[in-house]
């Protein structure tokens, strides 16, 4: 990444040198697939959780692509079936291919990550900022207000939230994404207070920049890398919450499924096909490892 | 010293009271309609309730009178440990409720919380112990590892190899010692894996210090620098964590319950949830909540006898 930014370096400081010719960009742009695939190729294990987040993703988007079955087609002479070349995770007791099922239930299970963690990014990353920048009363208020948040566990807040809202993918998503929003704020107000005092924002408050312009020009570029970070991280925190969720059975309702039902659908075929809540379950971890090693390899980078 | 400890009581206290406020903003403000809930829950239809029967819940939990008004008169019922009638549960009182189930939930608790502590303990200790360089990486790697996956998983995979393959416990229900173990296991993994990962920092740092070479040059055993030495200095700072634990395990005894089928506040709760039953959940929240507070407050009076420095720097909650 070190290369990197040195490149960019060189665009700031030779723009005719770089965007006379075409040739100029285009070797710009190769030299930075060059240093990417380079750090890639020291990252392995980087690159396995960048993939497997990619096939999630896939899968969500397009399963009927990918899936060797339908989600919900019922096969009613294979049901309860172990793990064979036809159903590689085996079937339920409908005689429904887990794999085909795993595969359509990643859908609700991105969509509500998703929506949790940008839930969790606008509140926090608002609250952390204006806590940060402003200081004062108002730094003081809002960080007893997240001090408050924080000693209501994340989850009872969740259940709290969808007592009053309702069930569903969007409902739990929603009360997820709120319990993540005070941790967010804490981290943003770290990153904010750290730039706040540096000279160059100091020399443009008082050559009178306007706040909103100090804070978007200045403040929020440089304090944006860790709480990038964050995000992924939080990705990872969430889908576990979303899960635990929907294994209370809060989640989506039949006959919409994501990995977390698969799993409380499963137990109650533990004893005679442990596979129905084994496979999604690993789905699920693995997903949640892939996104936290790919938050540590993107602090890695920062440093 | 007053001070500190007045400060710190103080705190607590606006604490509770914001943590009031939040479950009474969420339960009664924002549904659209808490009286719809408030009779029958989720499942309930409050269009076949009569204007007397509305009306009386209305009076009950105060929601005919203005915003304010209704705001105190929770807040002075909650005071007097007056919770309101469960929906979920026929009417009873949530009190009740409460007094019946925390003594399971107390029990799986006590026993995850000292299981979390050992077993962090022992993994963050053999990790930073042991010279194999391969067993080194592959148990600092496994907190961050086993971290990832669900804790409801867990307890299956638990179920699946404990008691059906091995028949050593039971897998499910309330009858002993016995069914207490797996649940606890369940409960305390996610949070013994998070607590090691601390302390193998933690420990890695102090290994680091200069204190540790002099005791090394002093010709000290490398199990007993790490026993005297290591151990004590990185586990301090971790006590602040206490009350963190302590609140975990009442989230994670949701799920532990849950997946067990046990009795407690866990499965209190989520029976709540089911049925939409506002009053039980704001008084379990509201109790999850005064667990934290007041082991937070214990651990702030007890950390100035063990590490002096902490009262004359305050420090954030």
């Amino acid at each position: 990444m070190s290369t990197i930014e040195s490149d960019s370096y060189l665009v700031e400081l030779e723009p005719a040198a770089a965007s006379d010719s075409r040739t100029g960009e285009s070797l710009v742009s190769r030299r930075r697939a060059a240093s990417f695939a380079r750090g890639a190729a020291k990252r392995p294990g980087a690159v396995i959780a960048g993939v497997y987040v990619l096939l999630i993703l896939v899968c969500a988007v397009a399963p009927s692509l990918i899936a060797p079955y339908g989600g919900n087609q019922i096969n009613a002479t294979d049901f309860l079936k172990g793990m064979s070349l036809a159903h590689p995770f085996g079937t339920d007791n409908l005689g429904r291919d887990l794999l085909s099922r795993m595969i359509y239930s990643c859908r609700p299970s991105v969509v509500g990550m998703l929506v949790a963690v940008g839930i969790a990014t606008a509140g926090g990353l608002s609250l952390g900022v204006v806590s940060g920048f402003m200081g004062g009363r108002v730094d003081a208020v809002l960080m007893r207000a997240v001090d408050v948040m924080l000693a209501i566990p994340g989850l009872l807040l969740a259940l709290a939230i969808v007592t009053a809202i309702g069930f569903g993918t969007v409902h739990v998503s929603i009360a997820v994404g709120v319990g993540i929003i005070p941790g967010f704020a804490r981290i943003t107000r770290a990153q904010v207070l750290r730039v706040r005092n540096l000279p160059y924002v100091e020399a443009a408050r008082t050559s009178g920049a306007e706040l909103s312009r100090v804070l978007w020009r200045h403040v929020l570029p440089n304090s944006w890398q860790p709480v990038a970070v964050l995000i992924v991280l939080d990705f990872g925190t969430a889908i576990l919450s979303i899960a635990a969720l929907s294994f209370l059975g809060f989640g989506p309702q039949p006959p919409s499924t994501d990995l977390g039902t698969l799993v409380a659908n499963g137990r109650n075929y533990l004893e005679t096909a442990p596979w129905l809540a084994l496979w999604p379950g690993v789905a699920v971890g693995l997903l949640v490892f892939a996104m936290n090693h790919l938050a540590k390899t993107m602090e890695e980078v920062q440093r | 010293m007053a001070r500190y400890i007045i400060g710190r009581v103080a705190q607590a206290l606006l604490v509770l009271w914001a943590a009031f406020t939040v479950t009474w903003i969420v339960l009664y403000e924002l549904p659209g309609n808490p009286v719809e809930l408030l009779l029958g829950g989720g499942l309930g239809d409050a269009s076949a309730a009569s204007p007397a029967q509305i009306a009386a819940v209305k009076k009950q939990y105060g929601l005919d009178k203005p915003l304010p008004v209704q705001y105190l008169h929770e807040l002075w019922n909650v005071l007097h440990l007056n919770f309101g009638t469960s929906i979920s549960q026929g009417g009873r009182p949530v009190s009740n409720i409460l007094a019946e189930n925390l003594p399971p939930t107390l029990q799986l608790a006590g026993l995850a919380v000292l299981i979390t502590i050992v077993v962090a303990v022992v993994l963050a200790f053999v990790a930073t112990y042991v010279r194999a360089g391969w067993l080194r990486s592959l148990l600092v790697r496994l907190p961050a590892f086993g971290r990832a996956f669900p804790t409801f998983w867990i307890g299956m995979l638990l179920i699946q190899v404990f008691s059906f393959d091995w028949h050593l416990l039971p897998a499910v229900g309330d009858q002993g010692f016995d069914s207490v173990i797996l649940p606890s296991i369940t409960m305390s993994l996610p949070w013994a894996f998070y607590l090691a990962q601390i302390l193998i920092r933690g420990m890695s740092d102090v290994l680091d210090e200069p204190y540790i070479v002099t005791a090394r040059a002093r010709g000290e055993s490398r199990l007993r620098i790490h026993v005297r030495h290591v151990l004590p200095n990185a586990a301090l700072p971790t006590l602040t964590m206490l009350g963190l634990i302590v609140c975990w395990t009442v989230t994670e005894a949701v799920i532990a319950e849950t997946v067990f089928g046990r009795p407690g506040l866990g499965s209190a709760i989520q029976q709540a949830v089911q049925w939409q039953d506002i009053p039980t959940v704001q008084a379990v929240v509201l109790l999850a909540a005064l667990l934290f507070v007041t082991v937070n407050l214990i651990v702030d009076l007890l950390y100035p006898l063990l590490d002096p420095r902490v009262t004359h720097v305050p420090t954030t909650l």
